[in-house]
């Protein structure tokens, strides 16, 4: 088991704040000193787990988060998969309006059966690339490191894509 | 729904029935929320899909459930995973691990030694994590709803909650070629199953978020993320005696491969066949 931990640290208007571990019903998410801050900048690629009630207790902090400091910009970078397939499954998982920076990207090698992750920056790829097809050509692309066989992502790459656009920012 | 192409087939053992428990309705390719409005609407209690790779073993596990629903308790994985040899031996052969547990801080230790069994099984990440979620949320329920359902959304989940000895749950998990079963039993059999689908089906339609109970112990869609998970699930309970709930994952194939499979839904409470005959 990986217990659930929290750091943070301010950064003149940025809150940066570090989750790691696993989110159930029964951790307590932190409290977040805002004072004068008008970005949260959460790093959550540490986060391994989510169950039920995780997924409740997430979305409570969220909508608090939310109300509390409506005009903060909320950015999440290294999202895990665990993470992004709860975006794409529970509405307002997270809100509406933050931003997505980078996720990681799960890949499974059906030749050899070995697992891998690769850290995908999408606004590197919306500012180079022109379609969608591309993007998601860019997304999925990975060899595998034992048998360099091409892996397949791990995940459903449109409802990432689609993920990522609605997140994207300004 | 009437796009899905279906059709039926009855018991062999009783070609003449009517009983819809005697049916097995085979979808060419339903959606889940398909599948559960099938169960509900049409009242079928085994449901399984053509465009499953196993297909043809999952009609023979209805059609053992069908024919012996109590021996379902004592061979949940030999039912599932070798349907045409349920014996003591056979269900011997298949268990990988049987872990017993009666207190709720049990959970963690537990859901590592899955995880550490996965990790010597081929299997994708995502595979790893989907079924480290369903036995989590297989043990919650047995331990903080299955003794407790007069309280709703059951126990306190920040509550240590101890079970009489007499009332030991149990995990089970076995696999052959390339299938994957986590059984989980409780001794209330208090599940109800066409509530719980009910539930299911409500996650579906509405939305996860829209299901979430905000002023109840239990997040209310565990259930859910369980049936979403899994290849395949089987419910069984035997009124105030026991339930029993099996997850089917493939094992080899990733998140996109593993969710063109169709789902297959089965079930039996057999106080009520016995009350029936």
């Amino acid at each position: 088991m990986n217990p659930f931990k929290s750091l943070q640290s301010t950064d003149n208007k940025t809150l940066h704040l570090t989750l790691e571990g696993e989110i159930q019903g029964s951790c307590q998410l932190p409290e977040l000193d805002m004072n004068g801050v008008t970005e949260l900048d959460m790093d959550v690629g540490k986060v391994t787990y989510i169950n039920s009630g995780g997924i409740r207790n997430w979305i409570l902090w969220m909508v608090q988060l939310s109300k509390n400091f409506p005009a903060v910009d909320i950015v999440f970078r290294e999202l895990p998969p665990i993470l992004v397939s709860q975006i794409t499954n529970v509405d307002s998982f997270i809100p509406k309006k933050s931003k997505i920076k980078s996720v990681f990207i799960p890949f499974f090698c059906d030749h050899c059966g070995a697992t891998a992750t690769r850290l995908f920056e999408p606004e590197k790829y919306f500012e180079q690339s022109k379609s969608k097809e591309e993007i998601l050509a860019k997304m999925c692309d990975m060899t595998c490191p034992q048998c360099a066989k091409p892996m397949e992502m791990d995940a459903f790459p449109e409802k990432y894509l689609t993920c990522l656009e609605q997140h994207r920012g300004n | 729904m009437d796009d899905v192409k279906t059709r039926t087939i009855r018991n062999p053992e009783n070609e003449s029935s009517q009983n819809l428990e005697e049916t097995i309705l085979i979808c060419e390719k339903a959606a889940p929320e398909e599948v559960l409005r099938y169960a509900l609407e049409r009242n079928i209690s085994q449901i399984v899909q053509e465009t499953s790779p196993h297909q043809e073993i999952e009609v023979k596990s209805s059609m053992a459930m069908m024919d012996a629903p109590a021996s379902f308790f004592d061979f949940p994985l030999a039912t599932i995973l070798t349907p045409e040899k349920v014996t003591v031996q056979s269900e011997k052969t298949l268990r990988q691990l049987e872990i017993p547990f009666f207190k709720s801080d049990e959970k963690e230790a537990i859901l590592d030694s899955i995880g550490e069994y996965m990790r010597t099984l081929a299997g994708s990440g995502t595979l790893e994590s989907d079924v480290r979620l369903v036995a989590d949320e297989l043990f919650t329920n047995a331990i903080f709803n299955a003794g407790f359902r007069t309280i709703p959304g059951g126990a306190n989940r920040a509550d240590s909650i101890i079970l009489d000895q007499k009332q030991t749950c149990r995990l089970l998990v076995g696999s052959k070629d390339d299938r994957l079963v986590v059984v989980c039993e409780d001794l209330f059999g208090t599940l109800n199953i066409l509530k719980l689908l009910n539930r299911i089906r409500k996650c579906y339609e509405e939305g996860a978020h829209n299901s979430i109970t905000w002023d109840q112990p239990g997040a209310g869609i565990g259930s859910y993320l369980v049936f979403k998970s899994c290849m395949s699930v089987y419910y069984a309970v035997q009124e105030n005696e026991r339930t029993m709930v099996a997850c089917v994952f493939p094992l080899r194939k990733g998140m996109r491969a593993r969710s063109e499979i169709g789902k297959g839904v089965h079930f039996v409470n057999v106080s009520k066949k016995k009350d029936k005959a």
